[in-house]
């Protein structure tokens, strides 16, 4: 496991900690965007801006692996919840609007 | 006040939430002490020294969130169960007896402190376990309590509505009460010791107390926003799925240097990266529900309790997300942690989970007892939250200052040696990181006071279009 965790000298730990903080930020950023313009509160085309946080998010996810010196496998993981993050909101808004269209639906049907 | 249309589980809430509100403002008293014994070591120096303050400052905090939390429990289950809660005489009765039982340990928390460090210590005086102190007679009383607690809440669901709401909070609550257990029996080894503590603090914090802040925070989003109620509970659901899925193995953030395998490196790695998922989820949730809401016109039937419901989406959401992973790795967490790295994330991430929501439950508890149909924000409200959520954005910026200048030089320059940390200590850096700590820190116990002052006012406050037809709001 000496491979795992190598020395990592002080003057990158600035760089770490503002990036490991970009990721969630910009993850947040992502994640927004793209529920504001789904749900018609924002113009369609903010969601460049969606897909453009979720690219300088994994662009800090890289720049982190690298900082820290990670190993092939966590290289690996790393990009893997990148794509999975990149799919994630998709899922969440694909079901809670199902829902909400199925009760609406039986909403109208009950008042009919 | 309509008091006499609350069920005797929601006036039994109301002891809860009272009770808590006090060791809220001990928890800030003691935490003040602390920071002042940071810039002034010798302030009550052999009176009051930093371990009992700090002590008694966390176990303050842990206690009154859990008083919250039972309270809130008790305010909405017969509300979703549709009838009284069943066995009330005997939660009234276990109420008593946890509250007496809270202040002769504090009591001997603060006049009694230490002992020799035998078996007497262990069963009288305190435990010792950081965090969970409480020495083991208050320990079997808190099971005991617990247990009339679960007895309370599984008789009443099995009596009225199984809401999925009520059912996520009977499994939950399951969970909450069979780990504390692990912080009850003592072991030689030191890292054996550790690894169980851990499930009682970790699997509590980052497990249960995220998903029993699902439910709630799913009921108060169908109280103050009409949020759709099939909606809400699909989205508990996959929350709780998230939050166990990343918060149980999350737990090996805590065993990268307490003499576990290594292979608790890349599992706490891996797990601590996903923990933010759910508080983004949980995040798009309430902007979800407060967008469809918006778009059919329905008002905020809450205000107060619903700003104090975004402060803990977003707070949540910095404090545990962005604070969390920004030294949860274990590469960089071998120069963190044991800093005020750790505290700088405990004190925004305690303060957006679970003090925030607490806040919102009790103010959703203050309108249900005057019977208004809308509550509006006060300006003492506007005062109290802005103070309390500035002043703990400014303390974790505060503690981060500090904690950046320990892990440069006491960790990175001098190789994480007794001088380094004393080199450390008195950098100029760092004591001004304290000096603004404590600075945030009366900002905050302003706050508190008006906090106090808004809930024992606020319905006497409201416009006349508000209290004008007035019904009880638990009970439409």
């Amino acid at each position: 496991m000496e491979y795992y965790l190598q020395d990592i000298p002080h003057t990158d730990f600035l760089h770490i900690f503002v990036v490991s903080a970009m990721i969630i930020i910009f993850g947040m950023g992502y994640a927004a965007f793209f529920t504001v313009v789904k749900m018609k509160l924002l113009n369609r085309y903010f969601m460049i801006a969606a897909y453009l946080s979720w690219t300088i998010q994994a662009a800090c996810m890289y720049y982190l692996g690298v900082l820290l010196r990670v190993e092939p496998y966590t290289q690996k993981v790393l990009i893997g919840a990148m794509v999975g993050y990149l799919i994630f909101p998709h899922i969440v808004y694909f079901v809670l609007d199902k829902v909400h269209r199925r009760l609406e639906h039986e909403t109208e049907v009950n008042q009919i | 006040m309509q008091g006499n249309r609350l069920y005797e589980g929601q006036k039994l809430a109301l002891k809860y939430f009272t009770v808590a509100i006090v060791l809220f403002g001990a928890q800030l008293l003691f935490g003040l002490i602390a920071a002042i014994q940071y810039l002034y070591p010798s302030f009550l120096f052999n009176t009051l020294d930093f371990s009992i303050a700090r002590m008694v400052h966390i176990n303050a905090l842990v206690v009154w969130l859990l008083y919250a939390m039972i309270g809130a429990v008790y305010w909405l289950l017969p509300d979703e169960a549709g009838v009284e809660v069943v066995g009330v005489k005997l939660g009234t009765l276990a109420f008593y007896i946890l509250t007496a039982a809270v202040a002769v340990v504090v009591l001997v928390y603060i006049f009694v402190q230490v002992g020799p460090g035998n078996e007497m210590t262990l069963w009288l005086i305190t435990e010792g376990r950081e965090y969970i102190e409480a020495p083991r007679w208050a320990d079997i009383g808190i099971v005991a309590v617990v247990l009339v607690f679960l007895y309370n809440v599984y008789a009443t669901v099995l009596k009225g509505k199984h809401s999925g709401i009520l059912v996520v909070l009977m499994a939950d609550l399951i969970a909450l009460a069979g780990l504390y257990l692990a912080g009850m029996f003592y072991t030689d080894n030191i890292a054996v010791d550790q690894y169980w503590w851990w499930w009682v603090v970790h699997l509590w914090v980052e497990a249960t107390w995220e998903v029993y802040v699902a439910a709630v925070g799913g009921y108060i989003l169908i109280k103050t926003l009409n949020a759709n109620r099939q909606v809400v509970e699909m989205w508990l659901w996959i929350e709780v799925a998230m939050m166990f899925g990343s918060g149980i193995l999350g737990l090996g953030h805590h065993y990268f240097w307490i003499g576990t395998p290594e292979y608790w490196w890349e599992i706490g790695a891996l797990f601590s990266a996903l923990e933010p998922v759910p508080l983004v989820g949980l995040f798009v949730h309430v902007l979800y529900d407060w967008g469809k809401e918006r778009g059919k016109g329905n008002s905020i039937k809450n205000i107060p309790a619903f700003a104090w419901l975004t402060v803990e989406t977003f707070g949540n959401f910095l404090g545990a997300g962005v604070w969390g992973f920004m030294h949860t790795l274990p590469q960089i967490n071998l120069y963190t942690h044991g800093t005020q790295w750790p505290a700088a994330h405990g004190h925004l991430a305690f303060f957006g989970a679970y003090v925030a929501i607490m806040i919102s439950a009790i103010y959703l508890a203050v309108q249900g007892k005057a019977g208004l149909k809308e509550m509006k924000m006060t300006k003492a409200g506007w005062w109290a939250i802005s103070l309390i959520t500035v002043g703990v954005l400014l303390m974790t910026v505060s503690l981060t200052l500090s904690a950046y200048t320990q892990t440069m030089v006491e960790r990175g320059m001098h190789g994480a040696t007794w001088e380094g940390y004393f080199i450390a200590q008195a950098n100029k850096w760092f004591v001004q990181g304290m000096g603004w700590r404590l600075a945030s820190g009366l900002a905050v116990v302003a706050g508190y006071a008006l906090l106090v002052y808004d809930l024992l006012t606020v319905t006497k406050k409201q416009p006349a279009e508000v209290t004008e037809g007035e019904a009880a709001v638990q009970t439409a």
